[in-house]
């Protein structure tokens, strides 16, 4: 396996107030990475740094071993809240990003995402969990090599955040992209991820390989259950 | 129940009118001071009729029609440059702020002695005065913009044009449609106001020359025939805001 992404020694400071430092970490391509940890910890804005909306104030990423500063063009990022532009039909917005998409390309990815009935509503009328399906499916009709993740299941009920995490893992395995996912919610990370790292006091503490566990992931089982709870363990320090 | 609700803006005006017209007949009211609302109708259609009425609508419309696209364009593009641009915000913004504290009623002498008694004072003065809700309401929306919304499209890396035109400018929209409804408003008092002090036709001059005559017939039809104008550009700008933002009630359109 090749290594997509990787940071060295990241750091991010705003006026002088260190967010995260000392980040190392490496992202295989095809996987899917989730970061872990207590909210303020800075797994956002690691991720920022990743989408390239902000610059690092030390350490450097690496795409397929080449340097990179800046927003990347095979790169989307999907947030907690959907950012879907609200006078925009649903279709409309899934074809916002470049303008060599078909239509048709757009139906096909709302049909993936389940949605394609709502083709012609507009996000005000959807709910929740159905906008961010719209979101996915944007983010995903430049076929995105690198798909971040950050929160995006954080405003969902429990029950659509499960159909939305089996939605995740069904859109990476057949779009085969290479994932980043950000989220406080260890259950959600070992559903979803194949590695987990913990942010914990501005750095990563430790990395977890949950490839051992078979996919699709059921959360009942024993395995599952003590994989959470060791990262859990990490995460409080207890 | 529904067809109750659409009755009920109406209940008072009727009512008015009626007791309007029966203290007429009756004798309560003095038709001299106050004409009947019957009368005020058949001075309507008479002055209808001979042309006086239709002929001063229309000069009336006109004016403020070209005063408000005149101004409504430069608030327009000036509320767009200044939300933009920080060095068109630095150059202009305090000037503008300035230019819009005086009461642009207050420049209608200077108006009439730089541009005379022609059309382009009338013109000119609606334009000033439409120019500065326009100004202040586009300034508004575009700097209003969901961060979010932006920041996505950075992110999506979309061209400025497209940026300009998918996000900040449908994100302001809702409020240059504030802008515009208030503008109406402003429109038709600043014409009023200078057809009544300076002109030749339209139906400010119509109501001068009518107190010239004591003709409180055409007074009140002119001040009903404002009141008209008025509703009606008002309904015109509600329209454009239920067409233009649909969205906002996740209206599905077919």
């Amino acid at each position: 396996m090749s290594t997509f992404l990787e940071a060295k020694n990241l750091k991010k400071a705003y006026n002088g107030r260190t967010i995260i430092d000392h980040v190392n970490f490496k992202v295989e391509t095809g996987s899917i990475v989730a970061l872990v940890g207590k909210s303020g910890g800075g797994k956002s804005t690691l991720l920022r740094l990743i989408s390239g909306i902000e610059e690092a104030t030390a350490g450097e990423l690496l795409k397929k071993d080449q340097k990179f500063s800046g927003i990347q063009a095979d790169t989307r990022i999907m947030f907690q809240n959907g950012r879907l532009l609200p006078w925009e039909k649903v279709i409309d917005n899934v074809l916002l990003v470049n303008d060599q998409s078909t239509s048709q390309q757009a139906m096909g990815l709302l049909k993936e995402v389940g949605l394609d009935h709502l083709s012609e509503s507009y996000p005000n009328a959807l709910s929740g969990g159905e906008q961010q399906r719209v979101a996915l499916a944007r983010a995903l009709i430049t076929q995105p090599e690198l798909l971040l993740l950050d929160e995006p299941l954080g405003a969902l009920d429990a029950l659509t955040r499960r159909n939305m995490q089996q939605l995740i893992v069904d859109l990476w395995q057949r779009f085969k992209f290479t994932g980043v996912l950000v989220t406080h919610d260890v259950e959600e990370a070992v559903k979803v991820a194949d590695e987990v790292y913990v942010v914990n006091r501005e750095t990563l503490s430790e990395k977890f390989d949950l490839r051992h566990l078979d996919r699709p992931r059921d959360s009942t089982t024993p395995a599952f259950q003590k994989v959470v709870k060791e990262i859990l363990h990490d995460i409080t320090g207890d | 129940m529904n067809k109750l609700k659409k009755f009920i803006p109406w209940i008072i005006p009727v009512l008015l009118i009626i007791f309007w017209q029966l203290s007429a007949v009756v004798g309560i009211l003095d038709t001299k001071v106050i004409p009947s609302p019957l009368q005020v109708i058949q001075q309507g259609i008479k002055l209808t009729k001979n042309g006086t009425l239709p002929k001063n609508i229309a000069v009336s419309l006109y004016r403020a029609t070209l005063g408000f696209l005149l101004g409504g364009s430069i608030g327009f593009v000036l509320g767009m440059a200044n939300a933009l641009s920080t060095l068109s915000r630095n150059l202009l913004d305090s000037t503008i702020q300035m230019i819009r504290n005086i009461p642009h009623l207050a420049l209608l002498p200077l108006f009439i002695v730089w541009f005379g008694i022609g059309e382009p004072a009338k013109v000119y003065l609606v334009a000033l005065g439409v120019m500065f809700p326009i100004y202040i309401n586009t300034y508004n929306g575009i700097k209003n913009v969901s961060p979010d919304l932006i920041e996505m499209g950075q992110l999506y890396q979309l061209s400025r044009s497209k940026m300009f035109k998918k996000i900040i400018f449908p994100g302001a929209l809702p409020s240059i449609l504030v802008g515009v409804r208030y503008a109406l408003g402003v429109m038709w008092t600043t014409l009023i106001v200078a057809e009544t002090v300076n002109a030749k036709s339209g139906l400010g001059y119509m109501a001068t020359d009518a107190q010239n005559f004591a003709n409180t017939k055409t007074l009140i039809l002119v001040v009903v025939m404002y009141a008209i104008l008025g509703k009606l550009s008002d309904s015109i700008a509600k329209f454009l805001e239920e067409e233009l933002l649909s969205w906002q009630v996740g209206e599905v359109k077919a």
